[in-house]
């Protein structure tokens, strides 16, 4: 039955791998960005899923006020560097795309934590 | 330049008022967009203290008219006085002839009145049987008005709400500021304590500073959207006019250059809507009527929530 039991094993060390690679691709395509603005599109797409309830009027402001509120896991001082940085660029006519974006990915991820 | 402003006029006001920081902030971000400002509330309630103490503490010139229903165009604007003397007319000047006027109880003056105010809030001069004299620059009105006297009141027309930029409304303070204001009027209020902490060259700059904040052709787009989005809806029978979206934006740009920064974001205009067009929506009969939890204000953060800012 020697057999049996390393098909058993293999079997699950298959599903194993089927599910990290299914994790890891969700993750993946949540997490890439390919700058700043990129970043704040993959976050505003994590929270109309995520804040179902927040009105189409929201502004990124009001998303952090409700993602602080229910206490989200992210470096608010770096996540608001990177708005701030973001906000330059979208209104104020900045053209670097310098800033560090990697707390706006968190924010997204954590986002699809809360669906 | 502007950044520090705020504080700094702050920690002069509270010497004589206590409280009041909203309000006296509105009305600095509304002096430094050019506009004027409706002090609603009851008689008591530290409009005209917060009034002359912001006065002080710009080093400029304020002056107080009392209205009342036997007041005439002249008492405001000024008008022609015969000089024996030089033999002719000269032009006397009213007290509308100042940096900082408050009007107080404005909707107790007649029509005719309010309406030589307003025009010269507007156009920044005043004419008086063909001659023209420019007001000093720059000039605020802080007109107050007592919302629950009906006794021998002309309320203001919608025309002429139209020109306060703000409306801001003073209620009564928290049991804990009630007890601080209490504490502070053991004793006499003294103005000397007051200090300029900013000059008329001073100021000019930061209006100008003010003017030059950017705005995006799409946040003035989501301006005009709200506007519109506001004038389509069926529980109002007026709507905000094309002015009050132009001192909407100015208020928006003040109010980002006292946060730092050179643009204006949506939450500037979120965060100013209500005190700059609620006075101005007018609800229709039926709705005021049906629906007595509806009012302008309620009308306004539900078109917020709908209409999408550029994000």
């Amino acid at each position: 039955m020697d057999w049996i039991d390393g098909l058993a094993g293999a079997n699950a060390a298959l599903y194993l791998l089927l599910c990290y690679q299914l994790i890891n691709a969700r993750w993946t395509k949540v997490t890439h960005a390919e700058n700043l603005r990129d970043a704040f599109g993959v976050l505003e797409k994590e929270v109309k899923k995520g804040m179902p309830s927040l009105p189409p009027g929201h502004t990124w402001r009001e998303v952090v006020a409700e993602a602080q509120r229910l206490r989200l896991r992210v470096d608010w001082a770096s996540f608001g560097r990177s708005m701030d940085a973001y906000e330059e660029l979208r209104y104020g006519g900045s053209e670097g795309e310098v800033a560090d974006y990697r707390e706006v990915l968190t924010l997204a991820r954590e986002m699809r934590r809360l669906k | 330049m502007i950044g520090g402003i705020m504080s700094r006029i702050l920690d002069q006001t509270r010497k004589v008022v206590v409280g009041r920081e909203t309000e006296t902030r509105l009305i600095v971000e509304c002096f430094l967009a050019r506009g004027h400002v409706l002090l609603e509330g009851v008689p008591g309630i530290s409009k005209t203290l917060l009034a002359r103490a912001f006065a002080k503490s710009l080093g400029l010139e304020f002056k107080r008219v009392q209205f009342t229903p036997d007041m005439l165009p002249l008492d405001i604007v000024g008008g022609f006085v015969y000089n024996q003397a030089r033999n002719s007319f000269e032009f006397r000047r009213g007290p509308v002839f100042t940096n900082i006027l408050l009007a107080d109880e404005v909707n107790r003056a007649p029509p005719k009145v309010q309406s030589a105010l307003l025009e010269a809030m507007q156009e920044l001069q005043v004419t008086v049987e063909g001659h023209t004299e420019p007001l000093p620059t720059p000039m605020i009105v802080l007109g107050t008005e007592n919302p629950i006297e009906f006794q021998g009141v002309y309320p203001l027309p919608e025309g002429q709400l139209d020109r306060f930029t703000m409306r801001v409304v003073f209620s009564y303070q928290t049991v804990e500021v009630e007890t601080d204001v209490l504490q502070r009027n053991l004793g006499d209020i003294d103005f000397g304590e007051v200090e300029p902490v900013v000059g008329p060259s001073e100021l000019q700059g930061m209006i100008a500073e003010v003017q030059e904040t950017r705005v995006t052709r799409e946040m003035l787009g989501y301006l005009a959207k709200l506007g519109q989005e506001m004038r389509a809806d069926p529980r109002l029978d007026l709507g905000p006019s094309p002015r009050a979206l132009v001192q909407l934006l100015h208020c928006a740009q003040a109010r980002a250059r006292l946060e730092g920064r050179s643009f204006i974001i949506p939450d500037d205009i979120k965060a100013r809507s209500e005190v700059v067009l609620a006075h101005r929506l007018r609800l229709t009969r039926e709705v005021s009527l049906k629906e007595p939890g509806t009012n302008p204000s309620k009308v306004i953060a539900q078109t917020l929530e709908k209409v999408e800012p550029p994000r």
